[in-house]
C-alpha cells in the first residue's frame, strides 16, 4: 500500500506528459457560455473571456517561441540573446512574452 | 427565479412531437417516465406551449424547484440538475483547474524542461489533487441532466448516451495519468508483474487468451 502511495506521489520528470490536459480548454469555454447565459454580468464576462483568450494565446506563443529557442540551442537570427541561457526562467519568460506581444 | 417541474408519462405521439422529445426512438425498450423540468426565460416559445397545455391538463403539478433532484419518489436522486448551487461551484473549480493547467503546463514544458526532482511539494500536491478532481468531474458529468428543447432531461441512459457522444472521450484522454504510467513502466514493479502474468499464462493455458489464464489461476 505504501508503495502505491509513493508511486502516486512520484514526481514526473517529463512535463510533456501533462500536455494532454490542455484538451479540456474546450470544456472551459463550454462551461463559461453555459454559466453566462443566465448571468447578470453577461457582457462584462464576455469581455473577460476575450481578454483571457488573448492572454492565453500570447502565453502559448511565448512558450512555443522559447521551446524553439531551446531546440535551436540559443543560436539564431530571430532568437533571443545567448546570455539568456543561464538566466532565471522567469526572465526568459518575459523575454519570450515580449516577443509574442510585439509580433 | 421560478421554475416549473412536471412529471408526466409521454403516452401520445402528438404530445411527444409537440415537445420535441422522441424518446422511444432513442431507446426502444425503455418504459420509464422521462422527468422534464421547464427552463424559463430562455425558451419563451416552449414555456408558452406548456402554459397552453396546462390549461388543458389540470393534473400537472407545479412544484418549486429547490435545485436538487431528490424531491419526489419518482426521481432518481443520483441525477444532478445543472442549476444546483453546489454543482455550479464545482464547475467554477473545474474552470480554475483548467486555466491553471493551460497556463502552467506549456510554461513547464518550454521553460523549466523538468517537472520532477526540483519541483516543490506544494506544486506536486496541487497537480495530484487537480487531477483527482478532474477525474471526479469526469464521473460526475455522467450524472448531470442536460437541456434539450428547453427541458432538463433526467433519464440516466439518455444522459449517458449524450455524454458519450459529446466530450466523454476528451475528458477520458485528458484524465489518463501518462506520467504515472511512464513511472510505472520504468520501475521494477511493472516488470515483475508482467513476468508473473506471462509465467501464469504459459503454465496454466496453452494458447488461451490471458483472461482465462488469470481466472484459472485465481479460482
Amino acid at each position: 500500500m505504501a508503495d502505491y502511495i509513493m508511486w502516486a506521489a512520484t514526481a514526473v520528470r517529463n512535463p510533456a506528459y501533462r500536455l494532454l490536459k490542455l484538451l479540456r480548454i474546450f470544456q472551459f469555454y463550454e462551461i463559461m457560455s453555459s454559466r453566462l447565459r443566465s448571468s447578470r454580468y453577461h457582457r462584462l464576462m464576455k469581455l473577460f473571456e476575450l481578454v483571457l483568450t488573448t492572454l492565453l494565446l500570447a502565453h502559448w506563443m511565448a512558450c512555443a517561441y522559447f521551446s524553439f529557442t531551446y531546440l535551436e540551442g540559443y543560436e539564431g537570427v530571430w532568437l533571443p540573446e545567448p546570455e539568456l541561457k543561464h538566466a532565471h526562467p522567469v526572465l526568459k519568460y518575459w523575454r519570450a512574452q515580449y516577443f509574442a506581444v510585439i509580433i | 427565479m421560478k421554475r416549473v417541474k412536471q412529471n408526466r408519462a409521454f403516452t401520445k405521439d402528438n404530445e411527444r412531437q409537440k415537445l420535441g422529445l422522441h424518446v422511444d426512438n432513442l431507446i426502444p425498450g425503455s418504459k420509464r417516465k422521462i422527468r422534464v423540468i421547464e427552463v424559463n426565460e430562455h425558451d419563451r416559445t416552449v414555456s408558452k406551449a406548456i402554459e397552453q397545455e396546462k390549461s388543458h391538463d389540470s393534473s400537472v403539478q407545479n412544484v418549486q424547484n429547490r435545485g436538487d433532484a431528490g424531491s419526489d419518489d419518482d426521481d432518481d436522486p443520483w441525477v444532478v440538475l445543472p442549476s444546483a448551487p453546489w454543482y455550479r461551484h464545482c464547475q467554477v473549480a473545474v474552470m480554475l483547474i483548467i486555466m491553471y493547467n493551460c497556463f502552467m503546463v506549456p510554461y513547464r514544458v518550454s521553460f523549466l524542461h523538468y517537472n520532477g526532482d526540483d519541483k516543490a511539494w506544494s506544486v506536486l500536491v496541487i497537480d495530484i489533487l487537480s487531477d483527482l478532481y478532474l477525474i471526479c468531474d469526469l464521473i460526475l458529468a455522467a450524472r448531470v441532466a442536460y437541456v434539450e428543447h428547453g427541458y432538463y432531461v433526467c433519464e440516466p441512459a439518455l444522459i449517458w448516451r449524450r455524454y458519450l457522444r459529446s466530450h466523454f472521450l476528451v475528458n477520458l484522454v485528458s484524465a489518463i495519468p501518462l506520467g504515472k504510467i511512464a513511472c510505472l513502466c520504468e520501475s521494477s514493479h511493472w516488470k515483475f508483474m508482467m513476468c508473473f502474468l506471462v509465467h501464469t499464462w504459459q503454465t496454466t493455458s496453452c494458447g488461451q487468451p490471458p483472461l482465462f489464464a488469470i481466472r484459472r489461476t485465481v479460482c
